[in-house]
């Protein structure tokens, strides 16, 4: 791939080509649609969301496949692309913040806390889905923010030390989630669990959208427009003083808002491993550095290949496999790729 | 443009800085040298505001930093770090239009214009090629052409440059600096450099500032501090000075194979009488109108040991306590002893080099491990060994005679035990033969 080409990827093509995406991942599935039945149902979405948002009621006069077009896959698909663009964003924050390529979005225990708030909620008695999403949420926004404390009562404001209070409260999480899945009722909560954690699009539903996308599009928003300041942080704390930006500020706010988009992507989808750690980093490759590109280009991508990794998820095989299962099937190799060219050719 | 009011930094009880003051003036070229750990680099960072001083101000064209953004202070003053990798790999372009960060609000980015305006910046400095490159994958010279770009571009009126030729070649270390130099001349920008060799210090610098622990042991026009003396006293290394092309270079005499004076070194155990043969031999010199300088111990002797010890200034026979037996191991002087400011202070002006001249003779009782570690009157002696046809006369106990040579690197200096039965006569011989 040329270095001089694909520099001048806009996001507009990367909009293009998740539209024509969209619409394969409409297709697709165990239930046969024709194509030409997807134009008939998006013509009838506005309808559908008024109705949806006005009385709470889907309309009388849908045929089977407008149904599975606009109630199943529609919503299934943009939660795919909102989870997918979120941990993706999230992801190439951390890794700007933290100065280190391989950081992932749950180094800080988001995702640990998230998902032992979830198994909370799933282990209560007569918790409601809501319930357990808003308890994940909130535990994985405690995790982010317990190690942040941590790491500042600690004296310093070293990375190093972050990332370290990160794996202590991760692994604190993890161990509570441990605990839960022993104390769960091994017929019914367990098995709850253990599907949660692998993560599934399956429940997206209109609200699923509506819930994840205020986050993710607001979060997003505010990194997109503080994103070339993210450029001056990756140099460290002296010369970003140097250049007139205070990092510890900086740092607490981007750090802040992309744990709010992390734990709301996990707390609505469950786990989904590595996507956040794999793109920013592919992207890099052939963005370079600058955040400038790099934050929404990988944002496209990311909503892209979570958008592709459901599509296959659901429509492969006769089960559908947990998406975090293909995203590291996918992810792990691709990354392993991406060193193997990194030895080989120099870092372009 | 910049003044330094008694600056003073602490941390953790350690005092880093201490009543530094300075003032600069647009266009002007500010060279600070000083040993490693001397707190150089701390001095930079309270000046870029890093860091907030403890004590004293900084002010930049009359506005105090503390009372200035960040980004208010960084449109004036711009810094050229010490180069390291960054995490991720920009491009030449992109590292030097960062210059321009403090100029913009908090959700703004670079313009097109701000690129043109970098490139040429650039193209100034003949690095217009480099723009597409990745920083990391340039040389050494190029990153710090390029910081010293993205510096330029952010603000031509007060340059600081940490240790800016580390890691450079030969040709690199004045090609960046020439680069600075041009910037003084034709923008009247102001510059503040940390510099390690004094030869480029001299060649570039209009102010120097000699920092040793903190405190600042020279400040003034670079004629006036850049000294053979200074620099010997500032690194403990005594140096000799020539000329090449009218311009006064530095270098360590041991290098050169010089050694401007000559050395005695009386040495014996502790307790064997080596203070009170100087004091005779002293008396005898006064007899004779010799005149001689340095500094004297004499101890007061308690079971066999020294238990304490007042200090002589032999040229004007000024005498006060200097040291106690506390018993207890100091673990920073390495001595059983403490010793007394009032005391510190006498033997300081006993060796000044300021106040010693050519042909003069030095007396040191004695010469100790602290001397040895840089401590104590350790960095005093070396300038007075670069005065021409002086003589010095150490005392030193057996053990460390070897290293005491070593660590001024004395060629052949003459040893006599104490219980030499010709001391006396040794000695005469030795102030006498020379002075002829």
């Amino acid at each position: 791939m040329s270095v001089m080409v694909t520099r001048r990827l806009l996001p507009i093509q990367c909009i293009g080509v998740i539209t024509a995406t969209l619409f394969i991942g409409l297709c697709a599935g165990r239930f046969a649609v024709d194509p030409s039945d997807i134009f008939s149902a998006i013509q009838k979405l506005p309808s559908v969301l008024t109705s949806l948002i006005l009385t709470g009621l889907v309309p009388d006069d849908l045929s089977q496949e407008d149904r599975v077009i606009l109630l199943i896959r529609f919503p299934r698909l943009l939660t795919a692309l909102i989870v997918g663009a979120g941990l993706t964003v999230s992801g190439a924050v951390y890794q700007g913040v933290f100065r280190n390529p391989l950081v992932s979005p749950d180094i800080l225990g988001v995702a640990s806390g998230c998902m032992f708030g979830a198994a909370m909620g799933l282990v209560l008695p007569g918790s409601s889905w809501l319930m357990v999403q808003i308890l994940a949420f909130v535990c994985g926004l405690f995790a982010a923010c317990a190690a942040m404390f941590m790491a500042k009562r600690f004296g310093s404001n070293s990375l190093l030390l972050m990332i370290m209070t990160g794996i202590i409260v991760g692994s604190i999480f993890g161990s509570g989630l441990t605990m839960l899945k022993a104390l769960a009722d091994p017929y019914g909560e367990l098995p709850a669990i253990v599907f949660w954690l692998m993560g599934s699009l399956s429940v997206s539903s209109w609200s699923t959208v509506a819930q994840l996308a205020i986050p993710v599009v607001i979060g997003y928003g505010l990194i997109h427009a503080l994103r070339y300041r993210l450029n001056v942080l990756c140099l460290g704390d002296q010369q970003s003083r140097s250049l007139g930006i205070e990092p510890t500020r900086l740092r607490l706010v981007l750090i802040v808002i992309s744990s709010f988009i992390v734990a709301s992507c996990v707390a609505t989808v469950g786990q989904v491993a590595w996507i956040g750690l794999v793109v920013p980093h592919m992207v890099r490759t052939f963005t370079g550095a600058d955040n400038m590109r790099l934050i929404p280009i990988s944002t496209a991508v990311g909503a892209l290949f979570l958008l592709l990794a459901d599509s296959v998820a659901r429509a492969s095989f006769t089960m559908e496999i947990p998406i975090g299962v293909v995203t590291s099937l996918v992810g792990a190799p691709l990354f392993a790729f991406l060193l193997f060219r990194f030895r080989q050719g120099g870092t372009d | 443009m910049l003044s330094v009011t008694d600056l003073g930094y602490v941390i953790d009880d350690k005092c880093l800085l201490e009543g530094v003051s300075f003032e600069l003036e647009a266009g002007e070229f500010l060279a600070i040298l000083g040993a490693n750990g001397a707190g150089k680099t701390t001095l930079m960072n309270c000046l870029c505001g890093l860091i907030t001083p403890s004590k004293g101000s900084v002010s930049l064209n009359q506005r105090p930093l503390s009372k200035m953004s960040r980004a208010e202070i960084a449109q004036q003053m711009a810094l050229v770090p010490q180069q390291q990798e960054t995490a991720f790999a920009f491009t030449a372009l992109e590292m030097v239009v960062m210059g321009r960060t403090p100029f913009l609000s908090t959700f703004e980015s670079p313009s097109e214009q701000d690129n043109a305006d970098a490139k040429q910046v650039m193209q100034l400095l003949d690095i217009g090629g480099l723009a597409k490159r990745d920083y990391n994958h340039l040389s050494g010279g190029e990153r710090q052409l390029i910081l010293l770009a993205r510096a330029l571009f952010q603000s031509d009126r007060l340059l600081l440059l940490d240790e800016p030729t580390n890691h450079l070649d030969y040709r690199n270390r004045f090609q960046i600096l020439s680069l600075v130099k041009r910037s003084c001349i034709e923008s009247n920008t102001a510059v503040i450099a940390i510099l390690h060799d004094p030869n480029l210090a001299q060649l570039y610098a209009d102010k120097v500032l000699l920092l040793e622990h903190g405190k600042v042991l020279n400040y003034g026009e670079r004629s006036t501090v850049m000294t053979s003396k200074n620099i010997s006293r500032l690194y403990g290394l005594a140096t000799a000075s020539y000329r090449i092309a009218e311009q006064e270079f530095f270098m360590p005499q041991n290098v050169l194979g010089l050694s401007l004076s000559k050395v005695l070194i009386i040495t014996g155990e502790s307790g064997s009488g080596k203070t009170t043969a100087l004091v005779d031999f002293i008396a005898l010199c006064q007899q004779k109108h010799i005149p001689l300088k340095g500094m004297l111990c004499p101890g007061v002797m308690k079971d066999g040991q020294r238990y304490s010890s007042d200090i002589v200034d032999i040229a004007t026979n000024e005498r006060c306590l200097f040291g106690l037996r506390t018993g207890v191991l100091d673990k920073e002087t390495g001595t059983r002893f403490s010793f007394t400011e009032e005391g510190m202070a006498l033997g300081k002006q006993a060796l000044d080099h300021n106040h010693f001249h050519q042909d003069e003779i030095c007396i040191v009782d004695e010469i100790g491990p602290m001397e040895l570690s840089g401590e104590g009157f350790g960095r005093h002696i070396a300038p007075l060994l670069t005065v021409a046809n002086s003589r010095h006369i150490w005392v030193v106990r057996p053990s460390l005679v070897e290293r005491v040579c070593r660590h001024w690197s004395l060629h052949n200096p003459e040893i006599i035990d104490i219980e030499d039965t010709a001391l006396a006569e040794k000695l005469m011989q030795f102030v006498r033969v020379n002075a002829a």
